[in-house]
């Protein structure tokens, strides 16, 4: 009962519940209450609770303005064109070059090509399904108004989103793929090999950071998102991202073999600040999952100053001798991007509800 | 043939195709195999050519039952909701969990739909059933213009797109550097960053999803140039990141202006030498090296040595900025050298 209560928090299930839901509804109300006798209510129900978490509302209405130009034009060629070929060839050209844009830009990156496809398929249906009654234009056009309609309420009343949890969900994945990413690094700082562990936990990153194949909130960036949240929201998706590109560049800076004399004598100060890190990634995943930060004892500080005079004591700080010494300046690079990460990652302990603190 | 024209040839078969048997059978139902035989040829899932025929005749079994079944019920309006509301909850989920058969998920409902608001006899119903068949298969059938190098053009196709949207997020990052609007914009410049990094993640994914694929196909030898391959293009990346710090290292934008000259052309010079991989990969005769960005790379060099580090608040940065730099260059050389797939690998 418990993994039957769990699984039903899940956003799939959420949604999916949601949209059967909707579907259902609209079904009902088509049957009776149709102009157009045809299912233009249900499709429109079904596509218009496909939009994402963001901005619901202004997707709805610009997937309803797409339906209702895609029925206008069909209409106005089914009075107008009285030849089925000339049709035809009409309807084919958006298809196939939305096709074909799609094939170069996936929908998914670009909301336009989406509303291109849909504009296509829509054209194509509205034109060669058999209209039913003699007003055929302003009855789809109503049943297409009354199925947005129930899907727009039906995503404010049935599993309607909370956007902190939904954000909260998103975020968690990320910062455990940090996490092991980051102690995978540190395993091989000494030896670095490109098909180890390594890889394997960079592409979980990655997988972590697309909205695709994961949770990641995507939906955050989009216009129009709510004004009280957004701000907060883009903030701290706008650090993960840059505490990615720090991770990725220390696998670079590792990557490029630094003197291994050198990596032992940092080896004991560098696991150490990776650690500390690590720790900090562990005080934001308690808060998203748990609602709480923790109150450590830990310094932060005290680490990176160690690291920093052993660098300062093994490579010359000074920069022309830096600039003739490749692995010297490989050393300081890596330390300033473990530096980078500290101040990126106390920035977002920082600014987070220290309301809920709890020791 | 180039893959893009492929494309565009296949769609217009498939359509044309399908109107001209429409015309032939003339049936009054004809529309159901141009709906399914034009929405199939959108599916593009499916890393070998056996898997996407297969991935598309399946779709098309399942289409046409659930289209069968929501004809059958359409007059029966308990039974007609409640299978809406299953059949619905199912595709959701699937495609939810599942976000590579979100298409799919998305044509099967949306031909129950139809199916239920064009009602109809059983009989007709049946012929129904066939038509949607026949459209997949349609769909199916010219998949064929495929078949030749199926893997080694899927995976030439992905490996250039990778490199383009390499080339895109370059110039996403030095427009930050470059543009002096860009202190005063942040979030701005950053979503565009986020935006071509999701673009580069995706390709390069895809990319090691067909070359595992391939391996199956490859000897030893072409297995392991891919594999080189596909870790170069992945430091390329990190490196692209590494210098990429600079835009949040350099606490007074107006620096910038020092040496913009320098990064303008550097920022050129990375892209024509992308453009020659990517030629290279293309197969044709001529492409241009690292030799200009070489030269680039030193005149911001020099300009560091004479200006930068007395003129930057740290010119530490902008020495780890060059020495990325470099690295990159050394980098897309490494690239270069790995040999070019050979004309071997069928589907």
């Amino acid at each position: 009962m418990r993994v039957m209560a769990q699984y039903m928090k899940t956003f799939a299930f959420r949604r999916a519940f949601s949209v059967g839901f909707t579907v259902f509804i609209a079904c009902i109300i088509n049957y009776y209450f149709s102009f157009s006798k045809e299912a233009w209510v249900i499709l429109t129900a079904w596509l218009v609770s496909q939009t994402t978490r963001g901005t619901p509302v202004r997707q709805a209405v610009l997937i309803l303005i797409t339906l209702l130009i895609a029925i206008l034009i069909s209409s106005w060629m089914l009075v107008h064109i009285k030849r089925w070929d000339v049709i035809y060839i009409i309807s084919i050209i958006p298809l196939i070059l939305s096709g074909y844009i799609a094939y170069l830009n996936k929908p998914q990156e670009n909301k336009n090509v989406f509303y291109a496809i849909l504009f296509s398929f829509m054209l194509i249906f509205a034109l060669l399904s058999p209209t039913k009654t003699p007003t055929f234009m302003q009855d789809r056009g109503i049943d297409v108004m009354m199925g947005a309609l129930i899907a727009i309420i039906a995503k404010w009343v049935v599993f309607p989103i909370h956007l902190d949890k939904e954000f909260s969900a998103g975020v968690i994945p990320i910062l455990r793929s940090f996490i092991l990413y980051s102690q995978a690094l540190t395993k091989n700082l000494l030896f670095f090999n490109f098909k180890s562990a390594i890889m394997l936990e960079k592409v979980q990153v990655e997988v972590a950071l697309q909205d695709q194949q994961a949770m990641y909130p995507e939906w955050v960036y989009e216009v129009g998102f709510n004004r009280g949240l957004r701000s907060g929201f883009r903030f701290f998706l706008v650090s993960l991202e840059r505490t990615s590109e720090i991770f990725f560049s220390i696998n670079f800076i590792v990557s490029r073999n630094i003197d291994p004399l050198l990596l032992n004598d940092m080896y004991a100060d560098l696991t150490l600040s990776m650690q500390k890190n690590e720790e900090l990634l562990t005080t934001l995943i308690e808060y998203f999952e748990h609602n709480k930060l923790i109150d450590t004892q830990s310094d932060f500080t005290s680490d990176m100053k160690a690291l920093e005079k052993t660098l300062n004591r093994v490579v010359p700080g000074n920069l022309e001798l830096l600039d003739i010494s490749p692995s010297n300046l490989l050393m300081t690079a890596l330390v300033r991007d473990i530096r980078d990460l500290r101040a990126l990652l106390l920035q977002l302990v920082m600014s987070l509800d220290t309301s809920r603190r709890n020791s | 043939m180039e893959a893009n024209l492929k494309r565009l040839l296949y769609l217009a078969l498939v359509a044309t195709t399908a109107f001209l048997i429409k015309d032939g059978l003339d049936n009054t139902q004809g529309y159901w195999l141009i709906w399914a035989a034009l929405i199939f040829s959108f599916i593009t899932t499916g890393d070998t050519f056996k898997r996407r025929i297969t991935m598309i005749v399946i779709t098309g079994a399942i289409t046409a039952f659930t289209a069968f079944i929501a004809g059958t019920f359409h007059s029966i309006l308990p039974l007609l909701a409640i299978y809406f509301f299953i059949l619905t909850f199912a595709s959701v989920f699937v495609s939810q969990t599942y976000p590579q058969y979100f298409f799919q998920a998305f044509i099967v409902i949306i031909f129950a739909i139809l199916s239920s608001g064009i009602p109809t006899t059983l009989a007709e119903n049946g012929e129904r059933f066939v038509l949607i068949m026949s459209g997949s298969m349609i769909a199916a059938f010219f998949q064929i213009l495929f078949y030749p190098y199926f893997i080694r053009n899927e995976l030439r196709t992905h490996l250039i797109l990778t490199l383009q949207q390499l080339k895109k997020l370059n110039n996403e990052i030095f427009a930050c550097l470059i543009d002096p609007a860009y202190s005063d914009n942040v979030y701005l410049y950053e979503r565009r960053i986020h935006a071509q990094k999701i673009r580069f993640m995706r390709a390069i994914d895809r990319l090691r999803k067909i070359d595992k694929l391939a391996e199956l196909k490859l000897s030893l030898e072409e297995r392991e140039t891919y594999q080189q391959r596909l870790i170069r293009l992945d430091l390329l990346y990190d490196n692209m990141l590494d210098y990429s710090q600079l835009r949040r290292r350099v606490t007074d934008y107006t620096t910038f202006s020092v040496c913009s000259q320098e990064l303008t052309d550097i920022l050129q010079e990375i892209n024509t030498s992308i453009d020659g991989a990517i030629a290279r990969v293309a197969n044709q005769k001529f492409y241009s090296n690292t030799t200009m960005l070489h030269e680039k790379i030193n005149r911001l060099e020099n300009n560091y040595h004479q200006v930068l580090q007395v003129a930057a608040r740290e010119p530490l940065v902008f020495l780890l900025f060059i020495d990325s730099l470099n690295a990159f260059k050394d980098s897309m050389d490494a690239l270069n050298t790995v040999p070019l797939p050979l004309p071997t690998s069928f589907s």
